[in-house]
């Protein structure tokens, strides 16, 4: 047909003259190209979801550490009666020297050393003390 | 071809390090089947035969990382979409030079060699809208449904176009004969 003068064919003929040329076509190599391409990471969660683990999370990490200070409160006050108020003020007392050097604040601590609430205790360190600031 | 479950395996076996066995068949076989069409849709679009073939490859490889949700309703024509969308997003960045035809010269016959050079500078003179639906009609062998879906037009606007521009190419294509 391309030998027929171009002038001559139908518009039928001339749609079937273009249509049979040949067709161009990518090169080869992008194939392979396009085939070895690493592809990206499989989906990631739903961005609704983020938030949601944050919150989960946040919660998890509060009740761990509200856990972990009854634990550490239940260590002190359970079965361990506070020492006597006269004890504590004696206590006072006792260190009033320390705050007469510069330290308007400082108090001694009066807990029991041990599980059964025992004022000895409390003397013994308060000896302990007593003699260290005569330099015993 | 079923695209749909082809693109949920493509999609679950989908790895930073790479394509599995089964994902790379299925990623050919979509290859196969529409990288020539979408390269000579490109060319239409673009002078650069270079930049057609990038085209191809973003669009394959952006259909891998689609996040949209949901399926793809016609694979077909969602492909000519995108390459339509890279190509005139390119288009803009570079200058323009005359594209060329879906026609390639080389392989051409000796008997079919005139015709498809003077095809060649008759298809540069026709608009864009006209060189789309004649590339898509001629070459590919899409309906006139087909091609109204990819340009977002009515099919009666593509087949209007088609006329017109088939018209002028048999004008142009004429000169060129009698210039001859």
């Amino acid at each position: 047909m391309p030998d027929r003068p171009r002038r001559d064919l139908t518009d039928e003929q001339f749609e079937h003259l273009l249509r049979g040329l040949p067709r161009r076509e990518p090169r080869p190599e992008l194939r392979e190209r396009v085939l070895s391409h690493q592809l990206p990471p499989a989906r990631r969660p739903h961005l609704v979801f983020r938030p949601a683990f944050g919150v989960a999370a946040l919660a998890l990490l509060l009740l761990a550490d509200l856990a972990a200070m009854r634990s550490q409160d239940s260590g002190y006050s359970p079965g361990r009666a506070a020492p006597p108020a006269a004890v504590t003020a004696q206590a006072d007392d006792d260190t009033s020297w320390l705050r007469e050097l510069g330290f308007p604040r400082l108090r001694l601590a009066a807990l029991p050393a041990s599980d059964q609430p025992n004022p000895d205790s409390y003397l013994a360190l308060r000896n302990r003390l007593l003699q260290g600031a005569n330099g015993g | 071809m079923e695209t749909s479950g082809v693109l949920h395996r493509l999609r679950a076996q989908a790895r930073p390090q790479g394509v599995g066995e089964e994902a790379r068949a299925d990623l050919a076989s979509l290859y196969d089947a529409y990288a020539g069409p979408l390269y000579r849709y490109g060319l239409t679009l673009l002078s650069d035969p270079d930049q057609a073939e990038d085209i191809v490859q973003d669009v394959f490889l952006g259909l891998l990382r689609r996040q949209a949700p949901g399926p793809i309703d016609d694979l077909r024509a969602y492909l000519f979409r995108a390459a339509r969308n890279a190509a005139l997003h390119a288009r803009r960045r570079e200058d323009r030079q005359p594209p060329p035809s879906w026609v390639s010269v080389e392989a051409c016959t000796p008997s079919q060699r005139d015709l498809a050079l003077d095809l060649q500078k008759a298809f540069a003179q026709l608009p864009l809208a006209q060189r789309e639906v004649v590339s898509l009609k001629l070459a590919e062998d899409l309906t006139f449904r087909e091609i109204a879906q990819i340009l977002h037009i009515s099919a009666n606007t593509a087949a209007s176009r088609y006329r017109l521009a088939l018209s002028r190419l048999r004008q142009l294509l004429k000169g060129s004969a009698d210039d001859a």
